[in-house]
């Protein structure tokens, strides 16, 4: 057996092939920034004039939301023009409404509960920002965007096929954190950091067209394709994966994404509201595909192969407890052996793999995985908590495999609002979408869950 | 806001067809995710055994024979044919001025005729060389070719001439007991010959002693440089027995989780196509912490004379039993038999080796050899010298 295989199977096939072709989109971009210097961009694409932050329409849906929706807006309002934010309340009961007036920016609110993908929907209809902008921003209330967001993510529309332009997400470190929010936070921002780098943005390249994610609180949409995406399907308990698959599905162009258009956003900080939050991610990401047979497509194969990982590595993780348990009870108490039928599993286990080997490879991928990201963001704080990332791996894997069966329990009925409001009732995790990506396969893994 | 209000102001969405084609993607999406589920699962359970096919399977079964039952063992290899496909008759010692001489000269004849009987079978010859004068375990031969590089050019020439004299297939050197400060020369003594023997078209096994790290528990272990021992050689042979010895306390000879330790540090060190794991036929009968070395049929003929039953230890997996003998001591014997072997010939099948040797072939347990079959069966063209180089 040659290394190799191996190797790719420890690092992931996705990581592998997308970072590959990452690598190939980093020399590509450097070397016509040395050689064009900008002059394609003055060149332009098409005969449309670039689209600048004019043009832009702001879309912040709210639910609730009168802690944080002043500073929202005010720090919004510094990058672009007052009269481009759009505040749509949905199912406010308290001050949401009021504090976006006097704010001096667009408001109206649902007429009824309709969840967070309904309040979009209906505020493009009605504030009519198809034909009065040429893109939106569709923004979460508690998500900052960054000085420099436009400047990065706005050219790419001068690519009359870039329907879509990803931000790229990070998630607020904040101080005062209990161990247990830290280590949530620094989890999901290596999660963010690692699946950026190595599927995205290879994903995204010129070349290629197939992203699993635009997330759906800090990208940027052109508005003439948004009458051709089905925003708001019934049954589904997150939008942006939907949508995202409305543009492969209906082939309306292209996704871009650039690490520069940078949108910080908040995660849970405590085991409940993270649990719900990768619960609703991964169902989502269930239904969303249920809704979108696969097609010979790029898109199709990413997704494929993506999934199929996802599956297999959270199916080693969901095991990996157990393999611990059969090899490490034995060694500790042999006499644990006399239990009914554990000697024979754990001879065909032992047969297989050691104790240790299994824990270094195990705990080995992941801590380079670690060490990657504490090298990329300049922060110790993600070696010093190495040891609690695999455990929210095996976490991650377990609520990934257990709402699979649930995307045939509640798609094939209308839904109804308590499942949707459950989006809105915690705005902090109305946030970042998810697909789990993954390093698979019998030996460790680094299985994500992808932004 | 329902859809009905907002249809009108999308006149170009393509449309999705109503409930029968929504149906029907939630179909199609339906299959495949299921598809992607019982994939994942399948991959699951296929690509641990697709990396191990990718090793070699066990190619190498080497019955080793010891010069006082040379005809017993060549019974053993003539009524299995297709079983073993190297033999190592363990038959020479050194003398003290470094000779290789036959171990045990007062039976010259015998070994003659059991050799003779050998050759007879067509089975690659390997025979064993061994730091034994007199009967005895011994240092110094060893410390005076290893240390003095004229007497060790000498050996290589030697051993050379030897295997070409008798037309072996290769040699397998077992010097055992070295110092820790002989680690160097033991391994240019052995990458010498191993050149020597290369340039003939010839086979070099060495023996080591088992171990799970490099600096082991003892010096012998020490002595023995298993990454630079494993570049040389085209067999390394594991001693993956007498975890449990004479001058221990009673227990498995070779219990099972450090048998895999060993095979585990061993791949670390060695290319698995060259290591052979060593599987002891025999056992030991404690008094105390003193221990005979007893066969499987002399096992067999105690436990039943005395009416013992026969316990399985399922960490070690090995058998064993105590009994009392007519002076009133207590016996504990702990032994290996066909099941217990075939544990060990699974960890070498599992591990990707090159092969096994079994240690030594007398009167074992009479289903070893089916079971050998069974676990590591021989492809018919695989042979010492078909693939060992």
């Amino acid at each position: 057996m040659s290394w190799w295989p191996i190797a790719i199977i420890v690092f992931g096939v996705n990581f592998t092939v997308w970072a590959a072709i990452g690598l190939a989109r980093l020399i590509d971009e450097t070397w016509r920034k040395m050689t064009l210097r900008g002059r394609l961009r003055q060149r332009g694409y098409g005969a449309q004039p670039s689209i600048t932050v004019e043009d832009v329409a702001v879309l912040i849906p709210a639910h609730n939301e009168e802690l944080v929706i002043k500073d929202s807006i005010e720090a919004i309002a510094a990058l672009v023009p007052r009269h481009n934010i759009h505040v749509v309340s949905d199912g406010s009961t308290d001050r949401t409404v009021e504090l976006a007036h006097q704010a001096g920016v667009n408001v109206i609110s649902t007429r009824t509960n309709v969840g967070k993908a309904g309040a979009l929907e209906e505020a493009i209809d009605r504030f009519d920002l198809v034909d009065r902008f040429r893109a939106v921003l569709l923004l979460d209330a508690d998500t900052a965007i960054q000085p420099g967001y436009f400047d990065a993510a706005l050219p790419f529309f001068d690519d009359p096929a870039v329907v879509a332009v990803a931000g790229a997400v990070r998630t607020r470190h904040e101080r005062g954190l209990s161990l247990i929010g830290k280590v949530l936070v620094c989890h999901r921002q290596r999660i963010y950091a690692i699946t950026q780098r190595l599927l995205k943005y290879g994903q995204t390249w010129r070349f290629t067209n197939a992203t699993h994610i635009v997330p759906g609180f800090a990208s940027m949409y052109r508005t003439s394709v948004l009458p051709h995406i089905e925003m708001n399907p019934p049954g589904l308990v997150i939008e942006d994966f939907n949508m995202t698959f409305e543009v492969y599905a209906k082939r309306l162009g292209k996704v871009a994404f650039t690490l520069g258009a940078v949108a910080v956003t908040q995660d849970p900080d405590n085991l409940r509201d993270y649990i719900r939050q990768i619960k609703r991610w991964g169902l989502g990401l269930w239904q969303t595909v249920r809704r979108h047979p696969p097609r010979l497509s790029l898109f199709s194969a990413m997704l494929t192969v993506l999934l199929l990982e996802l599956l297999t590595s959270s199916m080693f993780f969901v095991l990996l407890p157990l393999l611990v348990a059969v090899l490490a009870v034995p060694a500790l108490y042999p006499e644990a052996l006399g239990w009914p039928g554990l000697a024979t599993v754990h001879a065909d286990v032992a047969e297989h793999m050691n104790l240790q080997v299994l824990l270094l490879a195990v705990t080995g991928a992941d801590l380079a995985l670690t060490c990657m990201v504490a090298v990329i963001e300049r922060k110790l704080r993600f070696v010093a908590l190495w040891i609690f990332f695999p455990f929210l791996r095996v976490l991650d894997a377990a609520v990934a495999l257990y709402v699979f069966p649930k995307a045939w329990l509640s798609s094939t009925g209308r839904w109804t609002s308590p499942a949707r409001r459950t989006v809105l009732e915690r705005p902090a995790l109305a946030g970042p979408m998810a697909v789990p990506a993954a390093v698979t396969a019998p030996v460790p893994k680094s299985v994500e869950w992808v932004e | 806001m329902t859809k009905t209000t907002i249809e009108p102001r999308r006149p170009d969405v393509p449309s999705t067809g109503g409930r029968r084609s929504l149906r029907l993607r939630l179909l199609g999406g339906s299959a495949f995710l299921i598809v992607l589920f019982l994939g994942a699962v399948a991959l699951l359970v296929m690509v641990p055994r697709m990396l191990r096919a990718g090793d070699k399977p066990a190619t190498l079964v080497v019955a080793s024979l010891p010069f006082w039952n040379l005809s017993a063992g060549d019974t053993v290899l003539a009524a299995n044919p297709g079983t073993f496909n190297e033999v190592s008759p363990w038959i020479y010692g050194l003398a003290r001025n470094g000779q290789i001489v036959p171990q045990a000269p007062e039976v010259a004849a015998q070994t003659a005729a059991g050799m003779a009987q050998l050759r007879k079978l067509g089975i690659p010859v390997v025979p064993t060389i061994a730091n034994r004068t007199n009967d005895r375990w011994a240092y110094e031969p060893v410390a005076d070719i290893l240390h003095d590089p004229a007497a060790m050019t000498r050996h290589v020439n030697d051993i050379v001439a030897l295997v070409q004299r008798e037309n072996y297939a290769g040699i397998d050197i077992d010097y055992e007991d070295l110092p820790a400060t002989d680690r160097k020369v033991f391994t240019t003594f052995i990458t010498d010959l191993a050149g020597a023997l290369h340039s003939k078209g010839k086979v070099l096994s060495v023996a080591l002693f088992a171990k799970t790290s490099d600096a082991g528990d003892d010096q012998r272990n020490a002595g023995q440089d298993y990454a630079a021992i494993g570049a040389a050689a085209d067999e390394v042979r594991l001693m993956a027995y007498d975890y449990h010895w004479s001058g221990s306390t009673a227990g498995s000879v070779a219990p099972m989780p450090w048998v895999r330790d060993v095979l585990a540090y061993a791949k670390t060190q060695i290319p698995p196509e060259k290591i052979v794991l060593g599987i002891a036929l025999s056992g030991y009968d404690w008094v105390g912490d003193q221990a005979e070395v007893v066969t499987w049929i002399q096992c067999y003929g105690r436990a039943q004379k005395y009416h013992a039953t026969t316990q399985w230890d399922r960490l070690s997996e090995s058998p064993s039993f105590k009994y009392t003998d007519e002076q009133g001591r207590e016996h504990e014997v702990w032994f290996e038999n066909a099941d217990s072997m075939a544990f060990k010939l699974e960890a070498a099948k599992a591990a990707g080796i090159r092969g096994v040797y079994l240690w030594m072939i007398s009167s074992e347990d009479d289903r070893s050899w089916a079971t050998l079959r069974k676990v590591i069966p021989l492809h018919p063209t695989s042979s010492a010298e078909g693939t060992s180089r």
